[in-house]
This record gives structure tokens, C-alpha cells and sequence, in this order.
């Protein structure tokens, strides 16, 4: 059956990009808007309940589903959509190709994961993901992107592995089925279901497979890190809200995310880094949502994932814009910049704000997270999230802005950003204080129909209340918050400082068994072969020989050069044919005799 | 002007007995809205105490200080731990002015 009655919108981004190299500078930022906002008002006008399926393969039997339109997808879609079209208007300033076709690519992965149907089709969408957002760490051209890029793929391709294997064994678990539904926890819970919830947990950033977020985001370039911070992780959460709704191991993932995501962030002094941890902590949100599995957590979910993409990318921006004008990005030489970066500035404190403030996107949205999880009565998850909520809320709508804005003026005088830059920032700051006061439109996107009101007294002074005790006891804690100089070890020690360990102690060892081998069979039995069998005989016969010429009266030189004839003869193959003719006649006459007499 | 550390230390106690008192009339004004209109509603038991939320904030934010600050002792090390990635020459997406 053929049915292409709806085309999947991330063939807008994909066909697309295959343009993009072939345009002028100037017309490409152009081109490159238009093609995510194509893609937003396709998506827009896409009904729920709607498809396309394919018969690609004849070994399946339900075809392969290229678009599956409902809510969840949907609301997925237009955020990845609207992301991507504020994400091109900041970069109008860059030129360069190749990152804006493998960033279209990797776009077009994430689109395609979202409204891919069958478990086949995700896996190609999401398999395309790893391979072009490495091209996107790989475009800012650096010897430290380099190594970024070779430790994200790496990994990545491991994840991808362990999603491909589980996606094989889920098939023949489900007869044949491709169909990629919401696993039940009871009846579902076999290897395969396993491997791909491994595969997309290593998307997520859950520890102890998060490392490669903080390694390889702030490796990119200023507006790369921007683009893969919003898709690798937030497609991962979709798959998990599809596939893994109410799996109770995820709801004690995500807590451990959210611990985990703080207490890096507040030890961090790179402003790129701080955010990355700041993802797999806010990421940690979303995936215990998925665990908890009810209709509020779900939904809850989606709108934490909607508005965390809008205020973290435009965090992701104002950092970009330091970075771009300063190209320093560790808070310990940073300072005081929001006397020559105002607009900036106050874009940044839009995006810190909106995380929690009422009033802002982060408001209406996460706290549905925590109200399906006071609903399910979960207190220790409940706990260490409001923990982790305050301590991120610290980490970098508090910390963050007072060392990189205010605090202690590093005599720093840059320009505030370009005016594309702003553009961009504007038009994530206007949604973020839009569906900050409009949620109703935020809720209408949600999969699931939600009784949930932000603005009643409770929930509005509760958070008043932390965000408050937070901003006080920051006064107290600067000291101790203070940025310093270095690096925090991850899990990615491991694999960098602890397999070139492996790789020493593998050289000493094998290498080493190596050299002996060699220095023993090749260097010493077989070099005593081969003398043996090239001047043995030689050597055999001066021996024989040597009595008998002392015998005929030969002097000691005589014999010794008489010994040396014979090496000489031996080496060229050249003794003298007539005598051995000779003997050689002698030796059958002798025999001819023995054979007569018996 | 610099100040004279002894008296800075002298009047330390006044000073946290300042904050604290403004904390007490900032926590009872914010509590005030859910005294009155009982809106408060406690899933837990502790939810329930007055000016929790402001408890929380003020023990987790030194709590989650002090964990990474530990930790920081057992991670943090310089930055060339790795090895020096860096490139010399600054990057092409960066201002045309800083190259």
C-alpha cells in the first residue's frame, strides 16, 4: 500500500539542505529560515490521526510509517520546528555550508524520529541524528571539536548499536510487529525493550552515559552547541514518553539525573558547561515524568520539553554572544558585562527566569511535572526533584548571570550582539513570557487534556517562596560558589584518561610479550636454523677434515685457509664437480660391492 | 575607605541579626496569601509546615553548595588534564573584530 497522501516534514529540511551548498552566501541565511518555518506551518496544519505508510521492505508485514500525526508527535514537531527557525536567524551572520547542511540534517533526524511510526523508520531517523550532529561538533574546526566529535560518535554508535539489537529482538518478540507503541512494563518487559530503553537513555545524557553532552556541546561552534543542545536529548524524552510510559526504573533515572545535573552545574566555572549539565538535569525532570506514566505526567513532560527548549536555547544564545564577541567562555575571565552587553543581559535574565518565575514558560510547565508526582504520592522523587529545582535555579539563574553580568568587573568592553543575534533572541524571549502568561495555548498542544491551573495562590507563593530563600542564601553562599579555574572529572575519565591507561598497560604487556616472542623464536631459534642449514654442512666437514690435513702436515694458516675454501665453496654452491663426481662414483662402487657380496 | 576589621567583626552579629529579621518579615509576607485564603494542600506531611518551601530553599541551596564543593576536591583537577586541545588561532565563527 502506498499511501503518500501526507509527506513526513522532515523531507522539507532533508531535500532541502541538499540545496544549500550550491546558494550564495547571502541568499543561504535566507534559505536556511525559510526552510524550518516551511516545515513549522506544514507541521501546524498536519491533523492528528492522520499517516503515511510505505512498503519499503517485503520481509516486514505492516508497512514502514513515515508520518504518524497525533498529539504528542505534533506538539514535538513544533517545537523542534520553531526552534529551528530562531536558531537559523541568530546564525544569519554565519556563512560557512557546512554546518548549516549538517544541522539541517540533523534537524530533519529529529522531525523524522518524532513522526516516525514503526520502529524501523525511527531507527533510521535516529541513526541519521548521531551521524549529522557529529558533522555539526565537527564544523567549528578546532583540534578540541575534532576529539569532541571522534568521543560523540563513539559513543553514540554504541547507543545506536544497543537500540538496533533491541529493536531486532522486539520484533521477533512481537511476531513481526514493527510497530513502535507504548511498551507495558508488565507484559513488555523482555532484552530487547531493555536495549533500546539503553539506547535511548545514552540520548538522554543519564549517567553514567551523560559525559558525552558536557564534552561535546560546548565543543561546537557558537551556534552549533545552540542547535544540538535542543534535539539529541528532547528527542530521546519523546521516544521514552512514546515507548516507556510508566516504567518505574526511570522515574529513580531521572532523580539521579536531576542530583546529578546540579551538583556539576554548581561545580563548573565554563559557561557552555554549566548549561550542558543544566540539560541532564532539567532532561532528569522529563524522564521521571516518563517513569511516573500518568496522563498529567506525560503531558506534563511535553510542556516541561516545549519550554525548556525555548529558555535554554536562548541561555544557549546570550552564552553564544559572549562567546562570539569574546571568544572566552570561563566565568573565572569573565565579568561585569552588562554594562556595554545590556540587551543581552537582560535577554539572558528572561532565559534564567523562565525557568521557574511566575510569569515565564519554565512556571506553566514543569511544576505539572511535580503535580502528577504529588498526585501519585512519590515522596522521596518528589523531594529530590524540588532539591534539584532550587539547586539548578541557583546554579544558573543565580550564579550564572550575577559572575558572567555583574559581580567583579574584568575591564572587558565588548559590543552587544549583532542585530540577527538579537532577532533570534527575541523571538525565543517573546514565547518564553508568552506561554509564561498564555498557557492555555502551551496546554491545548499537550497530548493528553490536563486540569491543571499555574496561577492559584499556592503554586504561585510556593515558588515565590524557594526562589526567594534561594536568592537570599545566595548572598551568603557566594564565597563558596565562587568559579575556579580547572576541569570536573566525569564518566568520560574513563574512556579518556582511563583507556589511554588501558592502552599503556596493553602496550607494556602485549607488545612486550611481543618483543620477547620475537627476540626468542624469530631473532634466536630461527636465525639458528637458519645458519644451521646454510653453513652446517661446511662447518661439519672443515670439521672432519681438519684432522686429516694436520695429518698430511698442513700448517695452522694452511688449514685455516683450507677451511675457509671449503666455507666459500659451500656458500657459492661450488664445490669442485670433478671430485665429487669422483666420490660419488666411489661411494656406488662400494655399494655395487656390499650389494654383489650379499 | 578601607573598613577597620575590627569593627567589620564587631558588627557581624548585627548584621545577621538583620537579615535574619528581614527574612522573618519577608517569609511571614509571603506566607501570608496561603494563611489566609487556605489554599495550602499538603500531598505530604511536611509540605504542610509553615514556610516549607523557604525551609527547602534555604537548607537545599547550602546542602547542594557544600556536596559539590566536596566533590569538587575528589573531580576537579586543571585543564590540561586531557591535554591541550586548544588550537592556537581562534575559531571561524567567532566576531571578525576578535581575529
Amino acid at each position: 500500500m502506498n499511501n503518500f497522501a501526507d509527506f513526513p516534514p522532515a523531507l522539507i529540511l532533508l531535500l532541502g539542505a541538499l540545496l544549500v551548498p550550491f546558494l550564495k552566501p547571502s541568499w543561504r541565511s535566507v534559505y536556511v529560515i525559510l526552510l524550518p518555518l516551511a516545515t513549522l506551518f506544514y507541521v501546524l496544519q498536519l491533523k492528528t490521526g492522520t499517516g503515511s505508510q510505505f512498503n519499503l521492505f517485503t520481509f516486514t508485514e505492516e508497512p514502514l510509517e513515515f508520518l504518524r500525526v497525533d498529539k504528542l508527535s505534533k506538539a514535538f514537531g513544533i517545537i523542534f520546528s520553531l526552534n529551528a527557525v530562531a536558531a537559523f536567524i541568530y546564525a544569519f551572520y554565519y556563512k560557512k555550508s557546512t554546518q548549516h547542511v549538517a544541522a539541517l540534517f540533523y534537524i530533519g533526524g529529529a522531525i523524522g524520529t518524532v513522526f516516525a511510526g514503526d520502529l524501523l523508520t525511527m531507527y533510521v531517523f535516529w541513526e541519521s541524528m548521531a551521524v549529522s550532529s557529529t558533522f555539526v561538533i565537527l564544523a567549528r574546526n578546532t583540534e578540541q571539536a575534532k576529539g569532541a566529535a571522534f568521543r560523540y560518535i563513539m559513543i553514540h554508535l554504541v547507543g545506536g548499536l544497543l537500540l538496533l539489537a533491541g529493536v531486532i529482538l522486539t520484533i521477533a518478540r512481537q511476531d513481526g510487529s514493527i510497530a513502535f507503541n507504548g511498551f507495558d512494563f508488565e507484559t513488555a518487559n523482555h532484552a530487547g525493550t531493555w536495549l533500546i530503553l539503553i539506547g535511548i537513555l545514552v540520548n538522554c545524557g543519564a549517567p553514567p552515559l551523560s559525559s558525552w553532552l558536557p564534552d561535546s556541546y560546548p565543543a561546537a561552534s557558537v551556534t552549533g552547541g545552540l542547535i544540538l543542545s535542543a534535539y539529541t536529548t528532547k528527542t530521546a524524552v519523546y521516544t521514552l514518553l512514546r515507548g516507556y510510559p510508566g516504567w518505574e526504573p526511570l522515574i529513580w533515572i531521572g532523580c539521579a539525573m536531576a542530583v546529578y545535573g546540579v551538583i556539576y552545574a554548581l561545580m563548573e566555572s565554563d559557561i557552555r558547561r554549566i548549561l550542558a549539565y543544566a540539560i541532564i538535569n532539567q532532561v532528569g525532570f522529563m524522564v521521571c515524568a516518563a517513569g511516573v506514566g500518568t496522563h498529567d505526567a506525560i503531558s506534563g513532560a511535553t510542556a516541561a520539553a516545549f519550554c525548556h527548549i525555548l529558555y535554554k536555547s536562548l541561555l544557549w544564545m546570550t552564552t553564544g554572544v559572549v562567546l562570539y564577541r569574546l571568544g572566552k567562555s570561563n566565568l573565572c575571565d569573565l565579568g561585569g558585562l552588562h554594562r556595554t552587553m545590556p540587551v543581552t543581559t537582560v535577554f539572558f535574565i528572561i532565559g534564567c527566569l523562565s525557568m521557574a518565575l511566575p510569569g515565564t514558560c519554565g512556571f506553566t510547565s514543569k511544576n505539572i511535572i511535580i503535580h502528577a508526582i504529588e498526585h501519585e504520592h512519590l515522596f522521596w522523587p518528589w523531594l529530590l526533584l524540588e532539591i534539584s529545582a532550587v539547586g539548578i535555579f541557583l546554579a544558573v539563574a543565580i550564579r550564572l548571570p550575577y559572575f558572567l553580568f555583574f559581580g567583579k568587573d574584568k575591564g572587558l568592553t565588548p559590543q552587544d550582539a549583532p542585530s540577527a543575534m538579537l532577532g533570534g533572541m527575541a523571538l525565543l524571549g517573546f514565547f518564553c513570557l508568552f506561554f509564561g502568561f498564555a498557557p492555555g495555548t502551551l496546554y491545548d498542544l499537550l497530548p493528553h487534556e490536563i486540569d491543571y491551573h499555574p496561577y492559584s495562590i499556592a503554586k504561585v507563593t510556593i515558588v515565590l517562596q524557594w526562589i526567594l530563600a534561594t536568592g537570599i542564601t545566595f548572598i551568603f553562599l557566594k564565597k563558596w560558589l565562587t568559579p575556579k579555574p580547572g576541569i570536573s572529572l566525569d564518566f568520560d575519565w574513563f574512556y579518556r584518561k582511563g583507556a589511554v591507561q588501558f592502552y599503556r598497560a596493553a602496550d607494556t604487556t602485549l607488545n612486550g610479550a611481543n618483543a620477547l616472542a620475537k627476540r626468542t623464536f624469530i631473532d634466536g631459534f630461527v636465525k639458528w636454523t637458519c645458519n644451521f642449514f646454510e653453513s652446517g654442512a661446511s662447518r661439519s666437514t672443515a670439521w672432519l677434515m681438519t684432522p686429516i690435513w694436520m695429518l698430511q702436515g698442513h700448517n695452522a694458516e694452511e688449514i685455516d685457509s683450507l677451511q675457509q675454501s671449503i666455507f666459500k665453496r659451500s656458500k657459492r654452491g661450488a664445490f669442485q664437480i670433478g671430485i665429487t663426481a669422483f666420490c660419488a662414483v666411489i661411494l656406488l662402487g662400494l655399494l655395487s660391492i656390499i650389494f654383489l657380496l650379499e | 575607605m578601607k573598613q577597620d576589621p575590627d569593627k567589620s567583626r564587631m558588627n557581624f552579629p548585627n548584621r545577621a541579626l538583620k537579615w535574619l529579621v528581614i527574612l522573618m518579615v519577608v517569609f511571614l509576607v509571603i506566607e501570608i496569601p496561603l494563611l489566609i485564603s487556605h489554599a495550602r494542600h499538603a500531598y505530604f506531611k511536611i509540605d504542610g509546615w509553615f514556610a516549607f518551601y523557604a525551609i527547602l530553599g534555604f537548607l537545599a541551596c547550602p546542602a547542594l553548595t557544600f556536596l559539590a564543593r566536596g566533590l569538587g576536591v575528589l573531580v576537579r583537577r586543571d585543564e590540561s588534564t586531557f591535554g591541550n586541545e586548544d588550537d592556537k588561532t581562534l575559531p571561524e565563527d567567532l566576531d571578525e573584530q576578535l581575529r
